[in-house]
């Protein structure tokens, strides 16, 4: 029975909305180079639009063509369910791959659209069609019609639905990979089911065991590819070299905005990270393995996206939303070994090669993350990585040396998760945290603060971060567990400043690198020290250091602002910039060891209601609209403030202290 | 509040972006998707029509968020030279 294929009044109708939204799109204008990417994307809706729904829309206006189509499912799967409607769909889809008529391809889309609620029939679907069915079905039907795409994302959609339901049969995955690997070779490398295969993988979301899976099979089939080429191990990644790229339907997906085929489609792994991206449990089992990660860090070609997808995944594994308060120390831990692999492979062989603003916001992400571990590594730049190692506990090297990590021979660990102490919690507490190493955690700092972006999404990071250090040092002192208060302070606040204008150095390196000049750079990065709180998190994904929680102070006011430059000329140079940073830092400790109730900066309630000092930029507002207050005059009050609890402490000297603790770095780039 | 140029110009180009994303989230995409449904036209073609303009939509969707991100940033920015600003006149 044929149906009724189009009501002509409801098409005029549909005409007219097509129309409207054509219109509505071609009125979208923007000067600003932010808004060409949107502009892109819009002016592809438009084309299809214009090119693709209103022809064919004419077309059934004009013609009874669409009288003669037909939804209905062919007869050889009418009456038929289950595992039996399965198996005749897999055997038509291997007669498909020989015979890709329009007519067999649109009976065959019918028949799938039948079946697609039927989970048995998909589950037998793809047990009889396999993996190497799969992808020969696919590939035929891309190379041999270049412009359809219906009936290869319908079956991409079955696929996903059926192997997230548990419907494919174990080792599907790793079936898939060698594959595409041999028919890639077999064809002379034209690239048709690598690409095919990526196509697959760019779908939507796969289950944690099928990524993990892929990712095994995938590195094997490289590293299996480079030994019968005599190549080194790390040039597996040369598998998926191209010669002739015949026309594939499914490339247009893997395009870059521009329409050009995007450099890294044909190479599955690309795809496959990008799918990690999104599963950071799966990242995390996959690069938790220490020869894969390095592998993957710091041995393979990842750099044809500029590094994007690499640490886009690494990201999400090591820094991802479920890496946060809450998150179990098995999850902290793993956590941070992924955090431990990326900064030393990735840093050591990728980071002054990675570009990008995606790349650069993902490294800061996975620094922001790991602070308390970047703090310690950069706490003393006289120390080697061999001479951290050999202060280390007894059970954290045997731990190690377990692990493969650490040699026999005392080479430096590779990547690790060791408890670090911190002098802000004492040599009693040391907490599990990524082992970074120096050098390479340098390329990865000058990586993440690379674009303005990730330099604010580190800033924000590091801010709360420095907070928390505060914080956690005030309560120390609150709790009368330090013996010299003075020296103790003294010590860890130049520490601190030191820290904070380590990293400003290379967020003035990187802006010069880019021909912005460091003064802007810098201003803003001393500005924003007193800026720590949630609304960076809700922007961008949260940039606490959530594997530092336990040193991090809930931060609960919304820190709204930056700001503590004075006088915008005096930071041009290295002592003024040193005196404002320091000016910034001092607030935060001394705001930390008031509200602690270390001391007791006696300010009216006006500005500090209930007794508690507010952020920076609060503060700043507050003054302004109190004429008899300056903020000159707030920070007196502070350098003089009482202690609370019997501790003679001087808050101007802790300012000098960290101005001169800051000044080297700032030096270096006049 | 003192003005601030650079501020001003950053709140313009944040303003300009909003306003494009306010556009494009107001395509009426989903008037052309509700309007081509089975009770239109169903045949193979259609559905792949509609297939693809829904994940159009899901792009444009994308770069209106893009924009707005970046709106915020640029204002972020913008708060940050006016309080600097402001910093200077209490300091002052």
């Amino acid at each position: 029975m044929a149906e009724l294929a189009y009501d002509p009044a409801r098409v005029a109708l549909l005409r007219a909305r097509a129309v409207a939204a054509l219109q509505h799109l071609g009125r979208a204008a923007a000067d600003d180079s932010a808004a060409a990417s949107a502009l892109r994307v819009a002016a592809r809706v438009r084309a299809g639009i214009e090119n693709e729904w209103l022809p064919v829309i004419d077309r059934v206006l004009a013609s009874v063509a669409m009288l003669t189509w037909t939804t209905t499912a062919p007869a050889w799967v009418q009456g038929r369910r289950g595992a039996a409607l399965g198996r005749a769909l897999a055997a038509r889809a291997r007669a498909l791959a020989r015979d890709t008529r329009v007519e067999t391809v649109e009976a065959m889309l019918a028949a799938l659209r039948h079946a697609s609620s039927d989970d048995a029939a998909m589950r037998a679907l793809f047990r009889e069609l396999g993996p190497d069915g799969l992808l020969e079905l696919l590939s035929a039907l891309a190379t041999t019609d270049t412009t359809s795409t219906a009936l290869p994302e319908a079956l991409r959609a079955a696929f996903v639905r059926t192997c997230a339901a548990g419907g494919l049969r174990h080792g599907f995955a790793r079936g898939l990979v060698d594959a595409a690997a041999e028919a890639h070779v077999r064809s002379g490398r034209d690239g048709a089911h690598a690409l095919t295969f990526a196509y697959l993988l760019r779908g939507g979301q796969l289950p944690t065991t099928f990524l993990v899976d892929t990712a095994r099979a995938l590195v094997a089939a490289e590293r299996r590819f480079a030994g019968q080429q005599g190549l080194q191990p790390d040039h597996g990644w040369s598998l998926w070299t191209v010669s002739v790229r015949p026309p594939h339907a499914l490339a247009p997906e893997l395009a870059d905005p521009s329409g050009l085929l995007a450099p890294a489609a044909g190479d599955p792994m690309y795809a496959l990270l990008a799918q990690l991206a999104r599963d950071g449990r799966a990242g995390r089992v996959v690069f938790g393995d220490h020869d894969r990660a390095a592998y993957l860090f710091g041995g393979r070609d990842v750099l044809a996206d500029g590094g994007a997808a690499i640490v886009a995944a690494a990201a999400t594994a090591a820094a991802g939303d479920d890496v946060g308060p809450g998150a179990s120390p098995r999850t902290l831990a793993q956590a941070s070994l992924v955090a431990s692999g990326f900064v030393n492979h990735f840093g050591r062989a990728n980071a002054t090669r990675a570009s990008g603003e995606v790349t650069a916001l993902a490294a800061a992400r996975i620094v922001g993350t790991h602070l308390y571990a970047a703090d310690v590594a950069l706490a003393a730049p006289g120390v080697t990585d061999d001479e951290r190692l050999g202060a280390l506990d007894p059970a954290d090297r045997r731990a190690l040396e377990e692990a493969g990590t650490l040699t026999a021979d005392g080479a430096p660990p590779v990547t690790g998760v060791v408890a670090l102490p911190h002098d802000v919690l004492g040599p009693d507490d040391p907490r599990p945290a990524a082992l970074l190493q120096q050098e390479p955690l340098g390329h990865v700092l000058d990586l993440a603060v690379s674009t303005d972006m990730s330099a604010q999404l580190l800033r924000g990071a590091l801010a709360t971060y420095q907070r928390g250090l505060a914080s956690a040092a005030a309560a120390r002192l609150a709790a009368g567990e330090i013996a010299r208060p003075d020296r103790y302070l003294a010590e860890v606040t130049a520490d601190a400043a030191r820290l904070d204008a380590r990293i400003g150095q290379r967020v003035g390196h990187q802006a010069e690198r880019r021909g912005r000049g460091a003064d802007a750079a810098l201003t803003f990065w001393i500005r924003a020290i007193g800026d720590g709180g949630g609304r960076l998190g809700e922007l961008l994904g949260r940039p606490g250091a959530a594997v530092v929680r336990a040193v991090a102070a809930p931060v609960t006011d919304a820190a709204t602002s930056a700001l503590a430059d004075a006088e915008r000329e005096a930071a041009a140079d290295a002592d003024g910039r040193a005196r404002l940073a320091s000016e910034q830092l001092a607030y935060v400790w001394a705001r930390e060891l008031h509200n602690a109730g270390v001391i007791d900066a006696r300010l009216p309630a006006e500005l500090a209601p209930g007794g508690v000092l507010p952020a920076y930029g609060e503060l700043v507002r507050r003054v302004v609209a109190h004429p008899d207050w300056t903020m000159e005059r707030v920070l007196r009050a502070l350098d003089v403030a009482p202690s609370r609890v019997g501790v003679e402490l001087d808050i101007e000297a802790l300012r000098d202290a960290m101005a001169t603790a800051q000044l080297p770095a700032y030096r270096e780039l006049d | 509040m003192p003005i601030d140029p650079d501020a001003t110009l950053l709140r313009r180009r944040a303003a300009d972006l909003r306003r494009l994303a306010a556009h494009l989230a107001a395509t009426p995409l989903d008037d052309v998707l509700r309007a081509a449904g089975a009770a239109t036209w169903v045949s193979p073609r259609a559905r792949e029509l509609t297939d693809r303009l829904t994940v159009d939509r899901a792009r444009l969707r994308d770069a209106v968020d893009d924009l707005r991100l970046h709106a915020h940033w640029l204002e972020r920015q913008a708060d940050a030279a006016e309080a600097a600003a402001a910093a200077s006149l209490a300091v002052g």
